[in-house]
């Protein structure tokens, strides 16, 4: 990018980039019984020369908002708008119930960079949690806004978060050609910043990320054979790792990086396979007849789930990853369950059931074998946690294809801004 | 041109206010792609230029044909070449059987022509699932042409999933008509 000496620079480039003239994100909040910790983000304050529309700030509230864990206050409520620590009166938070106070602000150091100062107080005690200093520019500032919004939600919640990590999401559109265009593309997990990593004439299947986050691997749907391929994600660099006799499908990439789950058909038969990638070895996992597909492995390697309609109807299995063959199956309920994955905890599964009222995306306790429904629409697909276990996203079929993220309990919902097209799957990265 | 990362080195001051707690100062280095050129990516190793839209629309789709089993006895088995399915299922109506019988009776008097089955399902259900019950429906259909005395080697057979569908929308008439085999030769 040409570096233009001007003093206006930031201020033309941070407009240029677009995502703030709409930053502002619609959050869909159901109240019921459960609220989360009272927070109040103070809009930062910004010099004159700045425009005053660069809502960064409220990246870090829809960042928070997005988790359920947090009851984000809204501006048009608060007593006092301070910037600076000294202007701060507790008091007037406690009088709206706030717990948390977000301050900051933003004052220009060069032509290219600012430098942002922000602090998280306890009301209460109306002590400083902390505090930090960033040196912001056009091409970093959302990723500060989510480094910062990580660093306010494991400071009162404990835990940590995922709004730093990236989705990878595969897209059909038609081009000026009138043909139909795949997609695959790389977004921060709010959908900005994305990037088209690769373009094909045939559909894009199952992406999945490495545990280091720098590649992805995905099968391709052509007509003679559908292959697996990985690529890497910074050169774009790409190979096929599966083209087995059949077609060769829906790829899982193992917790350690030197394996991928993946299924082969043959004959209208799917099994599932395990590749080692450095060997290009193959050890097959599942022999029966019906449908096995959908692998995804657990936190701990030992298991894969998948689908399988050995039963009646699809519901969700699984094998052990090392010692072959042996199937445990782990939905009991509903007409049918599938594309499961594990939460970061190896404690429940997200996965698409069918309950009576269409697809949904719901949550199944492996232990209790329960499942609890989190989605409001029932069309639904491709339903992931993040790799914190934070949020669940999902794509919401029918007229109007998008991208969802929820809270884990389904209370808190919002889109997440896509390129042109249908969108069709979503991969969540690692925490790297 | 492909860019490469370009890595952002930001400069982390923990203050020392209020909180009275000393800190060193960190460096924390925020890694984003910028514009990588997906083109540039792909190029040389493109896929192979098959576009499944051109196959579905050889395909004239009767309305009437919706339910498979409630198609008319009276119309010639010859004139269809799609066979419907129910939810989730794979099996082979008796009708349908007819209409492949018919056309592998076409297929024994013509030894060089090879027949194409493409197996489709409809949009519920998941994206990968819905790939391999179109494998299993496209296999079914296979297995009764060969039943019919068509060798296995004149057939291919493959799955489009929900990817390709007949009709579009979201409702029972839709996903009637597409969950579906369509054969070709």
């Amino acid at each position: 990018m040409p570096k233009i000496a001007s003093k206006f620079l930031l201020i033309v480039v941070l407009l240029l980039a677009g995502s703030y003239a709409n930053a502002v994100v619609t959050i869909e909040i159901d109240q019921g019984v459960k609220r989360g910790i009272p927070i109040a983000i103070v809009p930062f304050g910004i010099p004159q020369d700045i425009d005053e529309g660069l809502e960064l700030d409220e990246v870090i509230r829809s960042d928070l908002s997005r988790t359920g864990r947090f009851d984000v206050k809204k501006v048009d409520g608060f007593l006092q708008t301070p910037t600076k620590v000294e202007d701060v009166i507790f008091a007037d938070w406690r009088l709206i119930g706030v717990d948390y106070l977000v301050i900051g602000s933003i004052e220009r150091v060069d032509e290219i960079n600012s430098r942002l100062e922000t602090r998280l107080f306890n009301v209460f005690d109306e002590k400083q949690i902390f505090g930090s200093q960033f040196i912001v520019s056009t091409s970093n500032d959302r990723q500060v806004m989510h480094r910062i919004a990580n660093e306010v939600y494991k400071r009162v919640t404990g835990t940590k978060s995922s709004f730093h990590t990236r989705i990878a999401y595969s897209i059909a559109s038609v081009s000026s050609e009138n043909k139909t265009e795949h997609k695959l593309v790389v977004a921060d997990y709010d959908g900005h910043n994305a990037t088209v990593v690769l373009k094909t004439d045939n559909p894009i299947l199952s992406p999945s990320w490495s545990p280091d986050s720098e590649m992805i691997t995905y099968s391709i749907l052509e007509k003679n054979q559908s292959k697996v391929w990985v690529q890497k994600i910074s050169s774009g660099k790409r190979q096929v790792v599966a083209e087995f006799e059949g077609q060769n499908r829906s790829p899982s990439w193992s917790p350690d990086g030197t394996r991928l789950a993946f299924t082969i058909s043959r004959k209208g038969n799917s099994d599932i396979f395990v590749l080692t990638l450095a060997t290009g070895e193959i050890v097959q996992l599942t022999r029966d007849r019906q449908i096995d597909t959908e692998p995804a492995w657990s936190p701990d390697a030992d298991y894969i789930v998948f689908t399988s309609n050995r039963g009646k109807g699809a519901q969700i299995y699984r094998v052990r990853a090392n010692e072959n063959q042996l199937v445990e199956r782990m939905t009991m309920y509903g007409k049918s369950n599938s594309r499961a994955s594990y939460s970061p905890s190896g404690e429940q599964l997200i996965l698409i059931t069918d309950q009576g009222k269409g697809n949904q995306v719901g949550i199944f306790d492996i232990e209790s074998k329960s499942i609890t429904v989190v989605s409001p629409t029932s069309i639904d697909d491709s339903a992931v946690y993040s790799p914190n276990g934070d949020m669940l996203m999902y794509i919401v079929e029918g007229r109007d294809r998008h991208i969802k993220i929820l809270s884990p309990d389904g209370r808190v919902q919002s889109r997440v801004e896509f390129v042109e097209g249908a969108v069709k799957q979503v991969a969540w990265s690692s925490d790297n | 041109m492909k860019r490469n990362l370009i890595f952002i080195g930001i400069t982390i001051f923990s203050l020392v206010l209020l909180a009275g707690c000393a800190k060193d100062v960190e460096t924390v280095d925020i890694t984003t792609t910028d514009s990588l050129d997906p083109s540039d990516g792909a190029s040389g190793d493109e896929v192979s230029g098959v576009s499944e839209t051109d196959d579905a629309v050889q395909f004239n789709i009767d309305g009437d044909d919706a339910s498979g089993t409630g198609a008319s006895q009276a119309v010639d088995p010859l004139s269809q070449r799609t066979i419907y399915f129910g939810y989730d299922e794979s099996v082979v109506s008796e009708e349908a059987q007819t209409i492949i019988r018919a056309h592998a009776e076409v297929l024994l008097e013509n030894p060089d022509a090879n027949l194409e089955i493409a197996g489709h399902a409809d949009e519920r259900g998941t994206r990968d699932y819905n790939l391999a019950l179109g494998d299993q429906r496209a296999a079914a259909v296979s297995s009764f042409f060969q039943e019919f005395g068509v060798d296995v080697s004149r057939i291919s057979a493959t799955s489009y999933g929900e990817e390709n569908p007949a009709a579009i929308g979201s409702d029972e008439s839709a996903w009637s008509l597409n969950r579906r085999v369509e054969f070709d030769y």
